[in-house]
């Protein structure tokens, strides 16, 4: 798949810190990537990698203090999103980027209908009658795909049950036409079949609208489904940065396959399932050199003391690897 | 046919019934818990109190002394109101004709006995307070003698009936009613402690109710040496002095009535007891449901916390013209007294202050103090805790520490130092420091619900958005903070009652109000839990009630507002 040459978003060089009582973790450090319209990159990793932050971080929500964005820029349409006032930031979160949340459990507020929540969201950003939010409000949730949607929308959250309400969040953040969604494990608290259903949903409305998707999950599943490109994350650094099929035939960096070892797949035979060694470093004191160093079965003596460069081992296909290619 | 029919209903039936589910699907956050609050008997029941005397306290000025109050006008014109009787005295008057008389004359010579003897023993300690000082005082009765009071152009037989009593022309109203009682003799002692008595001087104050009135009396005060009999002619000194005075509609008429006399030159020991006694002729034109009765107090001049008040009486009596200074004397603050009946359906004070009226201008008083001062706390508490729990940080610890100076500080010895800087203390004024005080509890509590609110998805959703984050504190995460809140800012209610009370019985309160705790302060002075509990113990049920009903409607709501609890 190919993209316009300008990106809506490029991600250069964030670095994002908590300053906590036990010392600095470095949760996103040096993250650089593109997005382009009509995008789905996928942001897989383990968790604790610093993908949530990294979505935060674009939209400037680090929760402050302890969090801090100390380095990089968040280029969005041409703009420093990092350089813009919060009151810039308020018009663009919602109306320009968008993003749904992993548990729609909680994610809907109990005390409120769910009309009252779709509306504010409608009326924040956009000038426009009761009457007519509320028209909007009902088509967003038949496009969502909620039945009677005009009878349902009068309802409070609890009566939604755990995928509507994930539709709903969806219905909200696509309420202003964003040109981005971020989408942060939206389907981790749903049931199988459901996940599939609210996947599907993502990815047609994506196509409709025609719009840039960071879908966020540790599920590779999940991402051959919907992306066009996949930046895999380890210890708050891109590790490899690919399409989406040279991801599955042709991963290159030793944390990608190790990860990719370690789910079921349909087209090839395994009899066990991998599994990395070691656990995922403490992000205060990372390991020196490659952060993967230490669960790499090819570490070398230069893995541990270099920190890699990010090798284009073919074109677009970037790993962040000091053997990158010859593995 | 039956079978058909038969369907047909359960088909109507079954309709009403995914209506009715349907209904309780869809219904709003209010009515569950409007549901799970109903289940709550005494919740209910709290609530019914609450609903009650706030409906008492919002229309006291009609519930309390009929046409008298002026709602909105200035606080003083209304005092008088506050201590008149909620029934009119038109409809009082039916029930209390001459039946009644004769149980009361009983109720009073039981009364009357005891009292006696209370005055002998120690002496009532009643002080007129001090919102009934001078400027309450009409006039001060004049000496007049008992030629000049009855010397009419008329003959007496024109005024007078054949037994004594005062016969009122036959346009009055409330002819059919008159009723005369004679007066009795009240005796106590004193102790003088130097031997310059030079005066014994006693107050009158007599209360009169009634739709018109015109109310005379004699009364002698007789000084003896504590052995002598007390009806024989062997006092040391005495002093008389008749008086009338008149009075139009229900009102207390405090007339102070005083006469002293000379002891100037007999022999009077330190250290050795003397009876003074006060011997009341009223020849007055009774009402039915008023009788007369003394309260006495006594004790020297100078030792008398009264004294300003004193002073006040001295001044219009002519008693400038003395050195009060160099003078030592005894007074009587003679009152009236008034028991239960079915004009005062509570009784009265020792000054004749009807205590339903208090009662029921209590409530007022209570409520507002309690929901200002409630209303200001759960304000400040809320707005700190959400600050606080919402930010976190810096924010937080400024907060919740000078949360802990607040509560730190010993809020009643506060109370009472703010109350007795400021001079004139007003209900408003209470409820403010009240609740500038009060907050910290709250605070706290919505604090703690902020803490796990702001960690919600639907707050980072609600940001994600673009919502600025004033908005998703006040509207948004609030409501989902409030249960708590509810419960404690009801039962906080029922504390600052309790605190208004107390402040008012210690005598901190609003003089221009009245309050439950003025209202048992009444019932305190001197004898009267004695021998009027009643004064204390109606004030005081209310206290009781209400607090008892904040505190279980807050029972019941904790309950109801659990999110813990499903339907
Ligand atoms: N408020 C915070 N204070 C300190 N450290 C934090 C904070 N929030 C996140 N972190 C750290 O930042 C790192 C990245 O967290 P992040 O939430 O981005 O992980 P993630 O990849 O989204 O994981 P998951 O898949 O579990 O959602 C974690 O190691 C975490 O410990
Ligand atoms: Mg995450």
């Amino acid at each position: 798949m190919t993209f316009a040459e300008e990106p809506l978003l490029e991600l250069e060089h964030l670095k994002t810190q908590f300053f906590t009582e036990d010392g600095v973790v470095k949760a996103v450090d040096d993250v650089s990537f593109k997005l382009h319209r009509g995008e789905v990159l996928g942001l897989v990793g383990e968790s604790g990698c610093g993908k949530t932050i990294t979505s935060l971080s674009i939209l400037k929500l680090v929760p402050t203090p302890p969090g801090k964005i100390v380095g990089g820029k968040v280029m969005f349409n041409g703009e420093d999103l990092l350089e813009l006032s919060e009151e810039r930031m308020r018009q663009i979160r919602g109306n320009e980027i968008s993003m749904i949340f992993q548990d729609p459990m909680t994610s809907l507020n109990p005390v409120f209908t769910v009309k009252n929540q779709i509306l504010e969201n409608i009326k924040l950003h956009q000038d426009v009658s009761e009457d007519e939010a509320l028209e909007k409000g009902i088509e967003l949730m038949q496009m969502v795909g909620i039945p009677e949607a005009r009878r349902r929308i009068n309802d409070y959250p609890h009566l939604f049950s755990g995928g509507m309400r994930q539709r709903v969040m969806i219905a909200m953040a696509l309420s202003c036409n964003p040109q981005m969604l971020i989408a942060d494990e939206p389907t981790t608290a749903l049931d199988v079949t459901i996940q599939a259903q609210v996947l599907d949903l993502i990815k047609d409305l994506q196509e409709d609208l025609n719009m840039a998707v960071l879908y966020i999950t540790h599920n590779l599943g999940v991402i051959a489904e919907i992306a066009d490109n996949v930046a895999v994350m380890y210890a708050g650094n891109i590790v490899e940065y690919t399409d989406v099929n040279t991801i599955y035939d042709k991963p290159d960096h030793p944390y990608t396959r190790a990860l990719l070892s370690s789910i079921p797949r349909m087209d090839k035979k395994i009899s066990r399932l991998g599994v990395i060694r070691g656990t995922v470093p403490n992000l205060i004191t990372p390991p020196s050199g490659c952060r993967f160093h230490p669960r790499c079965p090819y570490a070398t003596e230069k893995c541990s003391t270099q920190v890699p460069p990010y090798v284009e081992i073919e074109p677009s296909h970037f790993s962040f690897c000091h053997y990158a290619a010859t593995l | 046919m039956s079978k058909e029919g038969k369907i047909v209903i359960d088909d109507e039936r079954l309709e009403a019934f995914e209506k009715e589910k349907e209904k309780r699907r869809r219904a709003g956050r209010i009515m569950i818990f409007w549901r799970r609050f109903r289940r709550h008997r005494m919740g209910v029941f709290g609530l019914f109190i609450i609903i009650f005397v706030t409906f008492v306290g919002v229309f006291a000025p009609f519930l309390a002394g009929p046409g008298r109050l002026v709602p909105f006008g200035p606080r003083e014109s209304n005092v008088q109101a506050r201590f008149t009787p909620p029934f009119s005295y038109e409809s009082a008057k039916d029930t209390a004709a001459s039946q009644e008389a004769s149980t009361l004359e009983k109720t009073v010579a039981a009364f009357y006995a005891n009292y006696k003897l209370n005055f002998i023993n120690g002496m009532s300690t009643t002080a007129l307070p001090h919102y009934l000082q001078l400027s309450k005082i009409d006039s001060i009765v004049d000496e007049t003698t008992e030629e000049e009071l009855w010397s009419s152009s008329l003959d007496p037989a024109d005024y007078l009936n054949a037994n004594g009593s005062l016969r009122l022309p036959t346009s009055f109203n409330g002819s059919a009613l008159i009723d005369y009682r004679t007066g009795g003799k009240i005796a106590f002692q004193i102790n003088p402690s130097k031997n310059k008595l030079t005066f014994v001087s006693i107050f009158l104050a007599v209360r009169v109710d009634s739709p018109e009135s015109v109310w005379g009396g004699k009364f002698k005060v007789y000084l003896y040496e504590a052995e002598s009999d007390l009806n024989s002619a062997n006092y040391l000194a005495s002093s008389s002095v008749q008086s009338y005075l008149v009075s139009t509609g229900p009102s207390i008429s405090l007339r102070l009535i005083d006469f002293r006399f000379s002891v100037a030159g007999l022999q009077i020991t330190t250290g050795s007891t003397y009876t003074v006694v006060l011997d009341t002729e009223i020849m007055d034109i009774e009402f039915p449901g008023i009788n007369q009765y003394v309260v006495t107090r006594s004790g020297p001049a100078e030792m008398d916390p009264l004294r300003t008040t004193n002073q006040n009486w001295n001044a219009l009596d002519g008693w400038n013209d003395q050195d009060t200074a160099t003078y030592e004397g005894w007074m009587a603050y003679v009152a009236v007294f008034y028991v239960t009946n079915k004009f005062h359906v509570f009784g009265t004070d020792a000054l004749g202050r009807d205590i339903l009226a208090a009662t029921i201008w209590g409530a007022t008083s209570s409520l507002t103090v309690a929901f200002l001062a409630q209303g200001i706390t759960t304000l400040i508490g809320i707005i700190v805790g959400t600050i606080a729990g919402y930010y976190g940080g810096f924010w937080d610890n400024v907060l919740m520490r000078l949360t802990d100076i607040i509560l730190a500080i010993p809020f009643f010895f506060l109370l009472l130092i703010a109350i007795t800087l400021w001079e004139q203390i007003s209900l408003y004024f209470m409820a403010i420091i009240i609740g500038v005080l009060g907050w910290a509890g709250i605070a706290r509590v919505v604090r703690a619900q902020f803490l796990s609110l702001r960690e919600l998805e639907y707050t980072e959703a609600a940001r994600a958005l673009g919502v600025s984050n004033v908005t998703i504190m006040f509207k948004h995460l609030l409501p989902n903070a409030l249960a708590p809140v509810i419960v404690q800012t009801t039962l906080g209610t029922a504390t600052v009652i309790l605190i208004e009370a107390g402040l008012s019985f210690l005598g901190f309160g609003d003089p221009l109000a009245v309050s439950w705790g003025t209202a048992i302060q009444w019932g305190m002075t001197g004898n009267t839990l004695r021998f009027a509990p009643w004064v204390a113990t109606i004030p005081g049920l209310a206290i009781f009630v209400v607090v008892l009903g904040f505190n279980l409607m807050g029972d019941a709501l904790r309950d109801a507002l659990d999110p813990r609890l499903k339907n």
